[in-house]
């Protein structure tokens, strides 16, 4: 049975559709990411599933309950938000156990969760600090502590990383997951990362423009795009989607049609293509990252970027190939998906 | 743009004499309380023979206790609910979608625009028919609401993080214990500029306490000095000088102790207003 339900909700800010018609079932214990670029409708999804905005139409269910009409106090959810939003006038022991002050516990009970909440995070050493004194990484794990100690029916976070540098946002995303995974609560991720999305989600949902665009397991969706937006958004460097009258391999597929190429699946050894389709292009650019190098092309015109394991050894002028059994075919009016496509 | 040295020159001689114009009287006024009855006229600004016969005077020769409980009493507590009532209302301004709400908001700005003066006369008899004549009653209740307030605490509650409104919603606060808990625990520069200005406003205030006070049982200092000693103590400029410099010490030691506040709140609220 499904834990979070939305049921055809929309959000309408005066003529502006937020979120149009959003159907999503969520499993117990599951993590959903919702991903998409700014004003795509995911943090208006996630705050109408705190209750912290009314859908215009439409219901929401947790568990078993019609939550749509109940304030956040009602719901038994908790939320961790990308400014982390803790009280500066308290110490970290005080954001923590507010939610339980208000529940009127007693001091040492409060005190009790509190100190177990903190030993989960390993932020005993920071109690009686104010949040000021806290680093951005500290400052997470707390507003994270504070989601906790509530024992909520789900988590809720709205891009919890994106305060954080590259190094220590690739650390909390695996202690976040596996904390998830260990409290074994329904989680529903907002993000505007493609990476955080890849990595951490049981299932992403990607939306555009209000309107969801794909709902399906990682490695589905970026095999397997839905539409065009979906194939550019998800993967990083993103597909190549070039005219299919320009391109310059064959594909079969309508004159107006997209083609898409991930980065990876340009390769200089034919050998290691299913059906090889060679073809010339520009090296305009070489990035190395180290581990890969990533390639950037030209062909008349036309930008292309090829993902190569290991660091770029190769000739000036090489032949390049794709694999025609690793086409993506999208309509060039609508997007969408052609059945042609692998 | 950096000033060039003759400019800085000529502006600090032109401050140096504005802060002299207010300070010089001042000055006067504090040494002349020290000075005997026969020394008051005198050419010599200080005090040759300093006493503190004009102090005690005051106590002695006229209800300053009395005036003193008075004006601390309906001070503290006119404040206390000009806060509260500002603090609710900017609170519901600033937060709460409703109908005729810029309206009233407007109406509330408008009251600011209206002189005291204005009022005064529909409000005397108001007190009248009340029945508040010659009471604390009559001191505060008429001042309690104060649109200057409501306004200055819009402007901070309008740019106090929305985030801390959605956390404290999320932890289980309804908008009573969010206001009290989180949001008005981190305003405290912009209250303690208000408290300031709300409370030299009030302890200096003559001329409502002028007209509704007849007694010494209500009757505040700055109304109570001048009275007694225009009737009781015609030529005791000592006394007088005195109890100004009493009168004037909480306003000045209140507005010293918290004045880079009180600039930093009320420019801060013109910007992120």
């Amino acid at each position: 049975m499904a834990d979070i339900v939305f049921d055809g909700i929309e959000k309408r800010f005066g003529t502006v559709a937020a979120v149009a018609r959003f159907d999503l079932d969520i499993g117990h214990g599951e993590f959903v990411v919702l991903v998409g670029p700014s004003g795509c409708g995911k943090t208006t999804s996630l705050r109408m599933l705190a209750g912290l905005e009314q859908p215009t139409a439409g219901r929401i269910r947790l568990g078993p309950d019609d939550i749509t009409d109940r304030p956040p106090r009602e719901r038994n959810i908790a939320m961790v938000f990308q400014s982390y939003a803790l009280y500066p006038h308290m110490t970290v022991a005080e954001n923590i156990g507010f939610s339980l002050r208000l529940k009127r516990m007693s001091k040492r009970e409060i005190a009790a969760e509190v100190a177990q909440a903190a030993a989960t995070m390993g932020i005993e050493g920071l109690l009686e600090r104010k949040p000021r004194e806290l680093s951005g990484g500290q400052r997470q794990r707390v507003a994270v502590c504070r989601a906790i100690v509530r024992r909520p029916q789900a988590f809720l976070f709205d891009e919890p990383l994106s305060n954080l540098d590259a190094r220590l946002r690739a650390s909390a995303r695996a202690e976040i997951r596996t904390l998830q995974q260990r409290l074994g609560v329904t989680a529903v991720y907002v993000t505007h990362d493609q990476v955080e999305a890849m990595t951490m989600a049981d299932r992403m949902v990607v939306m555009k423009d209000g309107h969801i665009q794909q709902i399906g397991r990682p490695l589905d969706v970026y095999a397997h795009p839905a539409n065009a937006f979906v194939a550019g958004f998800i993967g990083a460097p993103a597909m190549n989607l070039l005219p299919l009258a320009r391109a310059p391999f064959a594909a079969a597929g309508p004159a107006d049609a997209l083609v898409g190429v991930r980065p990876e699946d340009i390769r200089l050894d034919p050998a290691s293509c299913i059906r090889p389709q060679p073809f010339q292009a520009r090296l305009r650019h070489v990035e190395a990252l180290g581990a890969e190098s990533l390639l950037h092309l030209d062909h008349d015109g036309l930008a292309l970027q090829m993902r190569l394991p290991g660091s770029w050894q190769g000739a000036e002028l090489p032949q390049f190939f794709v694999d025609a059994a690793r086409l993506h075919l999208f309509c060039g009016r609508t997007g969408a998906r052609l059945p042609a496509s692998v | 743009m950096e000033l060039t040295r003759p400019w800085k020159v000529i502006g600090h001689a032109l401050l140096t004499l504005a802060s002299l114009a207010v300070l010089v009287p001042m000055a006067l006024v504090v040494l002349a309380a020290f000075k005997p009855h026969n020394e008051i006229f005198s050419s010599v600004p200080w005090p040759q023979n300093p006493t503190w016969g004009n102090f005690v005077a005051l106590f002695r020769d006229m209800p300053f206790g009395q005036y003193l409980w008075n004006t601390a009493g309906t001070t503290v507590l006119r404040v206390g609910g000009q806060i509260v009532i500002a603090i609710l209302t900017a609170y519901g301004f600033a937060r709460w979608q409703f109908r005729g709400r810029d309206v009233a908001f407007a109406l509330v700005l408008g009251a600011m625009m209206i002189p005291h003066q204005l009022t005064m006369i529909p409000i005397y008899i108001m007190m009248g028919n009340l029945g508040w004549f010659d009471s604390w009653t009559a001191l505060i209740v008429p001042n309690l609401a104060m649109p200057f307030a409501v306004f200055l605490l819009r402007q901070h509650f309008l740019a106090f993080p929305p985030e801390l409104y959605d956390a404290a919603e999320m932890d289980g606060a309804g908008h009573w214990r969010a206001l009290w808990l989180v949001v008005v625990p981190n305003l405290g520069p912009a209250l303690s500029a208000l408290v300031v200005v709300l409370f030299i406003d009030c302890w200096n205030e003559y001329f409502w306490p002028l007209l509704v006070t007849d007694s010494d049982h209500a009757r505040t200092l700055q109304v109570g000095i001048r009275q007694y000693l225009q009737e009781e103590m015609a030529d005791a400029y000592g006394p007088l000088m005195a109890g100004v410099t009493l009168v004037s010490l909480p306003a000045l030691a209140v507005f010293f102790a918290f004045q880079r506040r009180v600039m930093d709140t009320f420019v801060s609220s013109g910007l992120k207003g």
